[in-house]
């Protein structure tokens, strides 16, 4: 039985419980009931939720710091597209546990039970379905795969040995995937951002490595962008990393193109081609977006405009007469 | 937002001033609210007087209620809050053992002679609220990692293993 009919049963059984109705009852009752309750109450009340609030958080932290402490022969393998999913691969490359980092991660993995199994055919069904459900396409052909753990000549290994198996299952799909790699050990503070931001450590990991090249981005400007979309800023802005291998180009028909662009602004501004006399544009981010920042100048005045790069929406724009 | 969730937030917003919608609010929804109640009490009279209760303190409280498209969630949480409080002072203790210690024994309950419940047993009381708020409820994980004050990953998690316990218990 899959889980779509568990799930239907699970709905079926319940709508056939019922209670009887205590309506009078509980009207009658309200009657004696005042509906504000008095101020002191409230902040009283506050007061104790709020302490036993901070006692489960304390509580939550230790157990979850306890659970997510590296063991010394544990390595974690991490998939990111937007499905967000980690493994933990014992030495004999078997997984012992499967860890969701979102919904899309849920619904990917829903008929799965990869524990035990060998971690080439979890890879494998985990890709597969990924791609079924269309959260790899050709539009977004960009897969991250990071490998957490102490070793780390076993870590290159993995990460290698992973990132040609993700590649070779797209390839059986026809699609020409690209797979960024990394591996790195474990960080207290890569943890924390990735808790604090509900994202995978690797990520966080690849923010950090395009934050250390391009000072300019705040973490908080590039975290809700997609895999993709970090990978395109990566290419785009030309940045080579010594600890990540990107294998294959990532897919640019989800972006409006250059020309797109022009003929976008051009149209706003009502200029015409012939009148320009200079252009340029650079893609950038804003608000967690992918904008084009545009320049442009005529004989009367410059512009400057930024458009969404997907959906091709002008966020802002400035005329200088 | 749903048409029955559109029209919960109306009667919520309307009983801040009209005491009477109590009752429709009650006609709505009693059934849901029992039902979440009974799967971690698992006895009849507690749950109906759970119910109940959930209804007092959704009274008392509405005027806390601010619109923002989840009255359910905000439901839900009185009467997880009410369930709790009520099992802290019976005792402390009897919060892990009640799913084993059923508090009717001897005039078991009809309900728990249906196939789901006897699934749902093999699991542990957290995992059935999770299960039973998103499948029968349908509450999003977020709204339940906010009800029950757990991370959205650690719910994601504990409805997917789950569902992989059900599905074993299923093919045995």
């Amino acid at each position: 039985m899959n889980n779509r009919k568990i799930k239907k049963m699970i709905r079926q059984e319940f709508q056939s419980v019922h209670t009887p109705s205590r309506k009078d009852e509980l009207l009658q009752d309200i009657q004696y009931v005042s509906q504000v309750k008095p101020e002191n109450e409230v902040h009283k009340r506050k007061i104790h939720i709020h302490k036993s609030l901070s006692l489960a958080v304390v509580m939550c932290m230790i157990v979850i710091g306890f659970l997510f402490w590296p063991s010394q022969e544990a390595y974690s393998v991490a998939f990111e597209v937007n499905p967000s999913i980690e493994l933990e691969v014992n030495n004999e490359r078997r997984v012992e546990e499967v860890i969701c980092h979102n919904e899309d991660a849920v619904l990917v993995l829903e008929e799965m039970d990869l524990e035990n199994t060998d971690l080439d055919v979890a890879v494998n069904a985990i890709i597969g379905s990924m791609f079924k459900y269309g959260y790899i396409s050709e539009a977004k052909n960009s897969v991250l795969v990071s490998v957490q753990g102490q070793d780390k000549e076993i870590r290159e290994e993995l990460k290698e040995q992973v990132a040609s198996d993700v590649k070779d299952i797209l390839s059986g799909y026809s699609l020409n995937a690209s797979v960024v790699s990394q591996d790195y050990s474990f960080s207290k503070e890569r943890q924390e951002l990735a808790k604090k931001y509900g994202i995978s450590v690797g990520k966080v990991t690849l923010i950090k490595k395009l934050i250390g090249v391009s000072p300019d981005y705040e973490f908080s400007d590039l975290v809700d962008l997609s895999i993709n979309d970090l990978n395109t800023l990566i290419h785009y802005k030309n940045i080579q990393f010594k600890t990540i291998t990107i294998d294959g180009v990532e897919s640019h028909s989800g972006y409006l193109r250059d020309e797109e662009v022009r003929t976008k602004v051009l149209e706003h501004a009502q200029v015409t081609l012939n009148d320009l006399k200079s252009y340029e544009d650079e893609l950038d981010v804003k608000s967690n977006q992918l904008v084009y920042n545009v320049n442009f100048t005529d004989s009367y005045a410059s512009y400057s405009y930024q458009v969404n790069a997907i959906s091709g929406e002008i966020v802002s724009f400035d005329v200088k007469m | 937002m749903m048409l029955r969730e559109k029209k919960l937030e109306k009667l919520l917003i309307q009983l801040k001033n009209e005491t009477d919608i109590l009752g429709e609010i009650y006609d709505l929804i009693r059934d849901d609210i029992y039902r979440y109640i009974y799967s971690i009490v698992k006895s009849k009279e507690m749950a109906q007087d759970l119910t109940h209760d959930t209804f007092i303190q959704i009274y008392k409280n509405v005027h806390l209620y601010k619109e923002n498209g989840h009255p359910k969630a905000w439901i839900i949480t009185i009467s997880r809050n009410i369930t709790y409080m009520s099992f802290r002072k019976h005792n402390r203790e009897q919060v892990v053992d009640y799913e084993i210690d059923a508090v009717d024994e001897g005039m078991k309950d009809i309900h728990d002679k249906m196939m789901i419940w006897v699934l749902l047993d093999k699991l542990s009381v957290e995992e059935r609220e999770i299960i039973i708020l998103h499948v029968e409820e349908g509450l999003t994980f977020k709204e339940i990692s906010e009800i029950m004050e757990m991370k959205l990953t650690t719910v994601l998690n504990k409805y997917h293993r789950s569902l992989k316990k059900l599905k074993k218990s299923l093919e045995e």
